[in-house]
């Protein structure tokens, strides 16, 4: 098994939280204000899209917890905050692979019989590819994974969008640029939290770019749902 | 050839025909205006009555009308920030 960064409480601590707090908040921002419409219409494509952030949310609170009680306040080689680190590193890879899925469906599901049963089972496949990935192959063949699951959602959003009436296409381009950006954060901030050392001027920047994808969303939200 | 409309246009339609008809229109009139099929049109006038969006009205001749309920108001007005998340996000 690999060694682990171990983070010390300087600048760059309270930077990350202070990033964490950012994206969980914008994150629950999005999440209410989809589910306050989806109330309204049933609309699924609002609901996926709904639990993609919440999923995002989620799996940037259980960093966030990560960082604070399980690395920095009992460290990794106590047996109790190792054990902690597991299961909280296993909610964060779940709670991320699920609002990948999420928000790939969010789009497709338009051109499925279905929806609502394939949904469901997202949960399943985000648990057993989170517990393979702690209990085989932590590490960097984690990253190698990692990327090939990020291949595969670009993959899935270019043919969500060669599906897309011409009609409807104008600024569509665009949201798939963001969301692939998002995977590329989310990917990033896991490879970057738990596998490899950077410096803190990468982390900052990394961290900068992630809240400002997450506030573009929002902003979107806020601009498309504003009377 | 136009695309099929999705459950939330259709209620937005059958909402809007009657708003726009003084808020008072006859089953007929609705059903033709609506250009549902009759079946699938009795299906959603079931369900929009039943959710409170639309309430059945009679004359003193028994003629029976249909009109929006403040439910059905609220829809409408929230309608135009739904269509515009639906195809912010492509949704």
């Amino acid at each position: 098994m690999p060694s682990l960064p171990f983070p010390f409480m300087g600048p760059i601590f309270w930077v990350e939280l202070i990033f964490s707090l950012i994206v969980v908040i914008t994150c629950g921002l999005i999440y209410f204000q989809a589910k306050k419409l989806y109330d309204i219409s049933s609309y699924k494509g609002i609901k996926y899209f709904g639990n993609a952030f919440l999923f995002f949310g989620i799996a940037f609170l259980s960093r966030f917890v990560l960082r604070i009680f399980v690395i920095t306040v009992f460290g990794l080689r106590n047996p109790f905050g190792f054990l902690l680190f597991n299961f909280g590193y296993l909610i964060f890879l779940y709670a991320g692979l699920m609002a990948g899925f999420y928000l790939i469906y969010s789009s497709l599901w338009k051109h499925l019989k279905n929806p609502e049963q394939i949904g469901w089972l997202f949960h399943p496949i985000a648990v057993t590819i989170a517990s393979v990935f702690i209990i085989f192959l932590f590490g960097s063949a984690t990253l190698l994974l990692l990327l090939l699951l990020f291949f595969f959602a670009v993959l899935l959003a270019y043919s969500s969008e060669k599906h897309i009436d011409k009609r409807d296409k104008k600024g569509i381009g665009k949201l798939y640029i963001l969301y692939i950006l998002l995977f590329i954060a989310f990917i990033a901030n896991a490879t970057a939290q738990f596998l490899i050392r950077i410096s803190d001027e990468v982390s900052i920047i990394l961290y900068t770019i992630s809240s400002l994808l997450f506030l573009v969303i929002l902003y979107r939200v806020i601009k498309a749902t504003k009377k | 050839m136009p695309k099929k409309r999705s459950r939330v246009e259709l209620i937005y339609s059958i909402l809007k025909i009657i708003m726009e008809n003084k808020n008072s229109i006859r089953y007929t009139h609705l059903l033709r205006s609506s250009n549902i099929s009759s079946a699938g049109f009795s299906k959603y006038m079931v369900e929009l009555t039943e959710k409170d969006f639309i309430k059945e009205i009679r004359d003193k001749n028994g003629t029976k009308y249909y009109s929006l309920s403040d439910r059905g108001f609220h829809f409408l007005e929230k309608y135009n920030a739904i269509r515009k998340f639906i195809q912010e996000f492509d949704l």
